[in-house]
């Protein structure tokens, strides 16, 4: 192979990543006709978080590599626009939106602050939505979360988010979460479905699930520009493709993958809770704060706010016209 | 071939260079005739990555804690109270180092300070006793291996840190098997003290005797207590509990017992700075090592090849002892976790072993290498506290070292001992 | 060979001040974050609210406290070693040994010291996730670290050097301070 890529992600072999990777490590291969050989490390084998990881790529010796927002922020605070909470819809919205040119506005942005060290290929997805899971009771409205002590990573946006909404936000590192739910020194979370039952927190308590959907679980794909910039052009253009194959699986693998744990959230005794539109836009009004937080706080979180809403918008309104021509 | 890495670190590290820079030179030696320029930098920020870590912090401050609770009179006070316990039995002094052992384990999570504490009391009261030196190094080096396995443990911070595993979990499962070691031990100086005579220390302790020397070392023996009981009942996070030790280890030498004074903080404080810094940048060092065997693959042909081996459990778990015995001679335990763990521990989990389990067989495995030759760090430190030769320790510790295989065998192929704590307490 | 015993000299002594000046500094850190630690504990379970910068601030701490003493425990040998296999050897190819590892030690060390520079710079690029500081400060620690280390390192190669070639007796070890405590 005259190029061989070195792909990195944190998470296993049962992550939507992984499934990701896969689509498109075949992709490439078959497509370049074996110019292109793509070598993966699942989990945190050459490095163990967003930090390390993209400073790696930055470095050169890692060539593809996704992060989520919270892996991101420390590098490019701004990506954590995509952690607003209640600003995209539902999927096919989102969907919509990171196909389109906010992901290349973003693309740029990261160029310009890496040095032209790491190009953002694509955003797919990781697990599906954000929702607030707890052990004590069914949350229906943001009154139902006050003084409810939630797990964040040590972050600032999504800590914001949690204060927003009367709870108290408590870093605890991921191993040790499970216990603390037992223990009490944690009441609640915000992560997807198939991360809470792949940890088997029902196990621990963790019991109740409102479907808030407070954000979307983004996941940004980069690659190191020089890897990318030196392939010839026909090359490069698999590799676009790859990606866009990629982006693909991973919106389709956590619907697929959170059919099971659904299920066995419900076997495990767990209470589902899907906020009513008057509940949702509670949420949505209590959660005003963690935007004007972002667009005083974050490095251009103004522009950011307003690309993400208007790129929404749009999204809503042509996903509203195809209901016209569908639904009739 | 990336993998002669291997060789080199194992010819460095023989030859005599610091496990440290070992560590370092090979993967970068190899990595630079292979021509993997760009993976050098990852080399070094991997040290860093390794070292940037929250549960590590517990290290320092358990070594800390340790540090203050052994400055004048704390570590004398659980050898009284073993005293007052057991000193009058026959070979009463090699119990008394025992139990001062696993009563020290509590506190501390290092079998170093372990020896350096109670060695440098001991060792001299033994001989005078009457018993030989060398034998009173083995049996302090040989106990001292019980610190890192009863909680709170720098190796098992070590594990659940490169393992992602509950550091509660893994220091519950530990309480057993230190204990378990300790009476093993203890039976096996009771043999001995038949056989070879043992002096006994001094008269039956009266009631009041005993009563007072409790009552001394109450406050010392409360910190188990509260770390353990804070950290397994999940209270606080094992890097929270272990500056509350820290803290509490504080109070109580500066103002309840008054055996520290504030003018010696400063000398106490950087001399855990500094073992804790050379622990820290071996971590770095291992993290950055386990990079290359990524890289290398070799982590995968490992496992292919141990799983040709046999397929049964059983077995392999016979055979990984026997490796990890191996390794433990020549690995310090923390360097060895970082490196196999990884390799080793995904094939047994495959295989059905609980990953706790695992861990503990792990941990108390290498726990054991600490004090065999040539790498045994305990005998380095039982022979610069006693004066005897490392290889005169080494062969008097044999009788104990068997004792201790035996108690590995016991834990590996009877799950309910290390994993019985853990699962009542819903941890595993 | 009097010159190079003046400038080790020279070398011991700047090394002395600069370890001793670290380890003044490391143990302050310590107790920081000590500190740091116990009023997060105090934060979350006494007055129930937690506070979002500890863990951060007390891991830059430590890295820094092991910045600045990892290479007073060089100096004085902390670093573990199996010595078996130099001991067997003979007096002059035991000497030759030891500056081997040295020589190879001080290359690692060059290079560590090199990509920490680097390290430092493009810190600048990133922040503390908690508290607004680049993290370029943070990641001084390391240039620090192993900078101190290397120099201790040419003042032990030149020391073995000196010893070998030399009279041994001529290049005894620098002076270690006594940390034990009076009882
Ligand atoms: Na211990
Ligand atoms: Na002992």
């Amino acid at each position: 192979a005259d190029f061989k890529l070195r792909a990195v992600a944190n998470s296993n072999e049962n992550d939507e990543d992984y499934d990701g990777l896969v689509v498109f490590k075949d992709f490439v291969e078959s497509r370049s006709n074996g110019k292109v050989e793509v070598e993966l490390f699942i989990g945190t084998q050459l490095c163990a978080n967003g930090t390390e990881c993209l400073q790696a790529v930055e470095d050169g010796s890692v060539d593809i590599y996704i992060s989520t927002s919270g892996g991101a922020a420390n590098m490019y605070p701004y990506v954590q626009v995509l952690d607003l909470p209640y600003i995209l819809r539902d999927d096919r919205i989102a969907e919509e939106v990171l196909s389109g040119d906010f992901t290349r506005e973003m693309r740029k942005a990261i160029l310009k602050d890496s040095d032209d060290k790491i190009r953002l290929m694509t955003i797919g997805n990781t697990g599906g939505w954000r929702n607030f899971a707890n052990t004590k009771r069914v949350v229906k409205t943001p009154e139902d979360m006050k003084g409810l002590k939630i797990r964040t990573v040590v972050a600032d946006l999504p800590q914001e988010l949690v204060k927003a909404l009367g709870a108290s936000p408590t870093p605890i590192p991921w191993p040790e979460l499970f216990t603390s739910f037992q223990t009490g020194v944690v009441e609640g979370s915000k992560n997807g479905i198939t991360d809470i039952m792949g940890m088997k927190f029902p196990e621990a308590g963790l019991k109740n699930v409102t479907l808030d959907g407070h954000a979307y679980m983004g996941a940004l794909w980069y690659m190191s520009n020089e890897s990318f910039m030196k392939m010839d052009e026909e090359t490069r253009k698999v590799i676009v493709d790859g990606f866009d194959a990629l982006q693909q699986a991973t919106f389709a693998s956590p619907k697929r993958k959170s059919i099971q744990a659904y299920a066995d959230f419900k076997k495990a005794g767990g209470n589902l809770y899907v906020p009513t539109p008057a509940d949702k836009a509670a949420f949505k009004a209590a959660a005003a704060p963690v935007y004007t937080w972002f667009q005083k706080n974050v490095k251009d979180g103004e522009k950011w706010f307003s690309l993400l809403s208007s790129e929404a918008e749009k999204a809503e309104k042509a996903v509203d016209a195809a209901y016209a021509a569908d639904v009739n | 071939m990336l993998i002669f890495f291997l060789v080199i670190f194992l010819v460095l590290l023989l030859l005599g260079m610091p496990v440290f820079f070992a560590m370092l030179t090979g993967p970068g030696i190899m990595l630079y005739v292979e021509g993997m320029d760009r993976d050098i930098p990852l080399l070094f920020r991997n040290i860093y990555n390794g070292i940037d870590s929250f549960p590590l912090m517990a290290i320092p401050f358990f070594m800390l804690a340790g540090e203050l609770m052994n400055q004048g009179g704390i570590t004398m006070r659980l050898v009284a109270f073993s005293q007052a316990l057991i000193g009058h039995v026959r070979g009463g002094l090699a119990h008394v180092n025992i139990l001062s052992s696993m009563l020290f384990a509590g506190l501390s999570g290092s079998a170093v300070a372990d020896t350096s504490a109670l060695g440098s009391m001991l060792i001299p009261a033994m001989e005078k006793n009457g018993y030989s030196r060398k034998f009173a190094a083995a049996i302090t080096a040989a106990s001292s291996v019980i610190g890192p396995i009863i909680p709170p443990s720098g190796i098992m911070i070590i594990y659940a840190y490169t393992m992602e595993i509950s550091v509660a979990a893994l220091f519950a499962a530990g309480v057993v098997p230190g204990i378990l070691v300790g009476l093993g031990l203890m039976g096996m100086t009771t043999l001995m003290a038949k056989r070879y005579d043992f002096p006994v220390a001094g008269r039956k302790s009266t009631p009041r005797e005993k009563v007072t020397a409790t009552w001394k070392a109450f406050f010392p023996l409360l910190t188990p207590v509260i770390i353990l009981g804070g950290i397994l009942s999940g209270v606080f996070t094992p890097t929270e509990a272990s500056a509350i030790a820290v803290g509490y280890a504080m109070v109580i030498s500066l103002f309840v017992l008054r055996s520290v004074r504030f003018r010696d903080l400063p000398d106490i404080f950087t001399r855990s700075a500094i073992s804790s810094s050379v622990v820290l940048l071996l971590v770095g060092a291992a993290i950055a090592f386990k990079t290359v065997v990524s890289l290398s693959h070799a982590a995968e042909m490992m496992a292919e090849w141990t799983l040709s081996l046999s397929e049964n459990a059983l077995i392999l778990l016979f055979l990984i002892n026997i490796l990890l015995f191996i390794v433990g001679m020549f690995l310090d335990a923390g360097p060895a976790i970082i490196i196999l763990g990884p390799i080793l521990a995904p094939i047994f989990i495959k295989l059905g072993v609980d990953p706790v389990h695992f861990a503990t067989i792990m941990s108390v495995n290498l726990t054991v290498g600490l004090a065999t030759p040539p790498m045994g760090l305990v005998l380095f430190v039982a022979s610069s506290v006693s004066g005897e030769k490392v290889q005169t320790i080494a062969r008097a510790i044999l009788p104990f070292l068997f004792v201790e295989i035996l108690v590995i065998f016991l834990i590996t192929f009877i799950p309910a001992i290390s994993m019985t704590i853990p699962r009542l307490l819903g941890l595993a | 060979m009097t010159a190079m015993r003046k400038f080790l000299h020279l070398l011991e002594t700047f090394n002395t001040y600069m370890l001793a000046f670290g380890r003044s500094i490391a143990w302050v850190l310590v107790a920081l974050m000590v500190g740091t630690i116990l009023l997060q504990v105090f934060y979350r379970y006494v007055l129930d609210s937690a506070l979002p910068w500890p863990e951060e601030v007390a891991r830059a701490l430590m890295i820094w406290m092991m910045g600045l003493v990892a290479a007073s425990g060089y100096r004085w040998g902390s670093f573990v070693a199996i010595d078996m296999v130099g001991e067997m050897l003979p007096g002059l190819l035991q000497r030759l040994l030891k500056l081997f590892l040295l020589a190879l030690a001080l290359v690692v060390l060059c290079q560590l010291f090199y990509l920490a520079i680097e390290f430092f710079q493009r810190g600048f690029r990133t922040r503390a996730a908690s508290f607004h500081l680049s993290r370029a400060w943070i990641y001084l620690a390391m240039p620090v670290c192993f900078g101190s280390m290397l120099l201790v390192n040419i003042e032990m190669l030149l020391r073995e050097i000196g010893r070998t070639f030399g009279d041994p007796d001529d290049y005894p070890e620098p002076p270690r301070p006594s940390l034990t405590v009076a009882e």
